[in-house]
């Protein structure tokens, strides 16, 4: 990962402020960037991204300067684009800010309130990575490796106080990661101590939660696993079903705690987890969506294969271990553990997502160029230019005709609006064909995009203006700053163009 | 050291492909009762038991209890070289690095002699306490395996519910379910088809049928097949090889979860 740089430890260029102030400048830029396209983008495809717009605008000096445009283009295909926006924004308020000059702030509080789009995440991000502070950052792989670490059966997508909880383990733990001094004495001084440490620190568990503590985690492999308490947990169940030793080291109380599940205000019931399905046992076969075969009352019961060293018992050690317990942990009693870690965090079930129909209309002139207009600055791809497009309303008639007519409608509306009211079409407007449908596919919406080609007969500039001021004529669409999806729109028109 | 001479060389062979699935490398231990083996399949679900009496080798000599670490896909190897009547020798030392096998044509004319290097293998060994089965079915091996593959086709497990009425062998899967029950059943005249229950209480068990079809391929050793259940406890399917030597195999039934 390119982002990935040795830390700039102020100590060496202590001597030489200028430079210094220069290299801490610069890569608290580059990890802002890179962590703003880390949200919601996999690394894969971040690194051409990052290392191009890098290249492009090496300073955030540079990126300041430049046009919003020219910055949609650079995220065109990452997605989420009002994070783009808010760089760009936040890029020019920072350099023209008389206090930080271009030099993003170390501190969260500050980040948070005085950066536009950077939140405690990012925040915590820069100012541990880049200024060595003893700032927690936690993401979603975080929250997760937490919470079972902590036996926090909570959900950490929308329960506030959970996830409350974890950042506040996070801090204490990055506060003493940056207290064990490199000799592994803790330091005495009373002053705030910088190193790279926090930021290592945080990025080791970022990584452990995107490798190996997964949703599906290889606890086989975890090099945290005896302070994790839901390893822990899973190992004494192991244990009273005789898949592993009973005098195995637990992180567990020896002495069981008398049940104070009910006192909990964080930690979710076990049995209302499990009937959110939290229990997956690998042999159990999904119910297939396709066959609508009802399910047979006969269906067994959620069963789990046994082993036999539940049964026999070991001949070679019976001498010194009368009952059948095993000397080490078997596989099953891993699968046991496994399966318990795999129901922390708790499981949301997802909402159903939206789904919406939008009619495209490609309006070409004789001369080859096309109408595209540019979506409101706020909301879902903000500020990309579009074909002129529709959302139908759900009461719309739902026929091919009405969708036709509707999308002709619309289309007259961009040449001149006052045809929408009487429910008119433009006269040199004409309807060429319906070019197909695009499905496309939002976080949070199901888009199906109907596309829509007309032709205007008209002479030379006429309606060279356009009414609305966030129309005008495109005459290379494939350079304009489109989503994905209407780039999609796009090929469809060129198929039937013939290029 | 021992030397084993078996007639019927074939139950050798048949006896190494119907476990060499299941598992891959076990020692064969031979002392003055028989070769006798015993092995778990890897995630400890299965396991298979072999006895080779004493008695059914021609002659047998092993003074010492002997090992012997073999990987069953070289022994295939060696085994795929054996002739339907030869004669087979088995030698070797008494702390032995390798395993001598003779094959020797019926008619005496023809000798092959191999040599299968050995392997030190540590093994797990498994008490098998002896229980009194509450259902007792001896069925003929070849509807056995005919029941496990029908079913495998609609499930990967199957419940065996033995009552008086019978034996019930019933699937449940995503494209629905199926069953098959057998009856007691006897022929004078052609007693190897005989379906014979013996109970003492009801039994319902469920099993997974991946394991039991692999468990078919020990089939061509025998026409007969002896399947003892009580409830939670393993499976026990048998098959007798000559005499009383036979091929073993239990099962950990599925069990419901605790939780």
């Amino acid at each position: 990962m390119p982002w990935r740089k040795h830390w700039v430890d102020p100590r060496i260029d202590a001597d030489d402020p200028a430079l210094l102030r220069q290299k801490l400048e610069r890569r608290a830029y580059e990890v802002w960037i890179s962590e703003i396209m880390l949200q919601q983008t996999r690394v894969a495809v971040v690194i051409d991204y990052w290392n191009r717009w890098m290249e492009k605008w090496p300073t955030i000096h540079e990126l300041a300067a430049t046009s919003g445009d020219d910055v949609l283009a650079a995220w065109r295909g990452l997605g989420y684009y009002s994070r783009a926006t808010r760089i760009h924004n936040a890029a020019k308020l920072v350099c023209e800010d008389s206090a930080m000059k271009g030099l993003l702030p170390s501190s969260v509080d500050t980040l948070v309130a005085k950066v536009p789009g950077v939140g405690r995440y990012t925040a915590g991000a820069i100012s541990a990575i880049v200024f060595g502070k003893a700032a927690p950052m936690v993401d979603g792989n975080v929250l997760r490796v937490l919470s079972r670490q902590l036996g926090l059966l909570g959900d950490v997508k929308t329960d506030k106080s959970v996830i409350d909880l974890l950042w506040a383990a996070a801090d204490s733990l990055a506060k003493a990661v940056a207290e064990d001094s490199c000799d592994g004495e803790i330091s005495s001084t009373t002053e705030e101590q910088i190193s790279d440490r926090p930021g290592r620190w945080g990025q080791a568990l970022m990584e452990l939660g995107s490798t190996i503590c997964t949703p599906k985690p290889d606890c086989e492999a975890c090099p945290i696993s005896t302070s994790c308490r839901a390893y822990g947990e899973g190992l004494q169940l192991a244990s009273t079903r005789g898949l592993a030793p009973k005098d195995i080291q637990t992180t567990l109380n020896p002495n069981p705690l008398p049940d104070i599940e009910d006192s909990c205000d964080f930690c979710k019931p076990f049995e209302e987890v499990a009937q959110n399905g939290g229990d997956e046992d690998a042999e159990i076969v999904p119910i297939s969506k396709k066959t609508n075969a009802s399910r047979s009352k006969a269906r067994p019961r959620l069963q789990r294969q046994a082993t036999l060293s539940a049964f026999f018992t070991q001949s070679n050690e019976s001498k010194e271990t009368p009952d059948s317990v095993p000397t080490e942990l078997t596989p099953a009693g891993l699968a046991t553990i496994v399966n318990h870690a795999k129901k922390f965090p708790v499981k949301v079930v997802k909402k159903a997502v939206k789904e919406q129909e939008t009619l495209v209309c490609a309006i070409r002139r004789s001369d080859d160029r096309y109408v595209i207009h540019r979506r409101p600055p706020k909301g879902l791809l903000a500020g990309l230019w579009e074909f002129p497009s529709w959302i139908i309303p759900e009461d719309c008639e739902n026929t091919e005709t009405a969708y036709k007519r509707a999308a002709e409608l619309h289309a007259s509306a961009v040449l001149d609006p006052t045809l929408k009211l009487q429910s008119l079409t433009h006269p040199k407007l004409k309807y060429v064909s319906k070019l197909g449908s695009v499905p496309w596919l939002f976080s949070h919406l199901k888009l199906t995009m109907h596309v829509f080609l007309f032709e205007i007969k008209c002479s030379k500039n006429e309606f060279d203006t356009l009414p609305s001021t966030d129309d005008r004529w495109s005459d290379s669409i494939e350079t304009e700053s489109m989503g994905t999806g209407m780039r999609k729109c796009w090929d469809l028109v060129r198929e039937v163009n013939g290029d | 050291m021992l030397e084993a001479r078996l007639s019927q060389s074939m139950v050798l062979k048949k006896v190494v492909d119907a476990i060499k699935d299941l598992v891959q490398d076990c020692n064969f231990d031979c002392n003055d009762s028989g070769i006798a083996l015993q092995a778990m399949d890897n995630s400890h679900v299965a396991l298979v038991s072999m006895m080779l009496k004493a008695e059914s080798f021609e002659p047998y000599r092993c003074d010492r209890n002997i090992a012997l670490g073999v990987n069953l896909v070289s022994l295939t190897k060696v085994l795929r070289a054996l002739q339907n009547d030869d004669l087979v020798t088995l030698k070797a030392e008494d702390a032995p690095d390798s395993l001598n096998i003779t094959f020797e044509s019926s008619t005496a004319d023809r000798i092959s002699e191999y040599d299968l290097k050995l392997m030190d293998i540590d093994q797990d060994h498994l008490g098998i306490p002896d229980t009194e089965y509450a259902a007792t079915v001896t069925m003929p091996s070849s509807e056995f395996k005919r029941i496990c593959t029908d079913l495998q086709a609609m499930s990967e497990s199957v419940t065996i519910e033995a009552t008086k009425d019978g034996v019930k062998f019933s699937c449940a899967g995503d494209i629905g379910n199926g069953a098959v029950t057998l009856r007691n059943y006897q022929n004078v005249e052609k007693e190897h088809t005989n379906v014979d229950i013996e109970l003492t209480e009801p039994v319902s068990l469920t099993f997974s049928l991946k394991y039991l079809v692999n468990f078919c391929k020990a089939q061509p050793l025998s026409d007969r097949v002896k399947i003892c259940l009580s409830n939670e406890v393993p499976l026990l399917v048998e098959y007798l090889v000559t005499g009383t030597s036979y091929l073993r195999f239990y099962l950990a039934p599925k069990i419901g979860d605790e939780e």
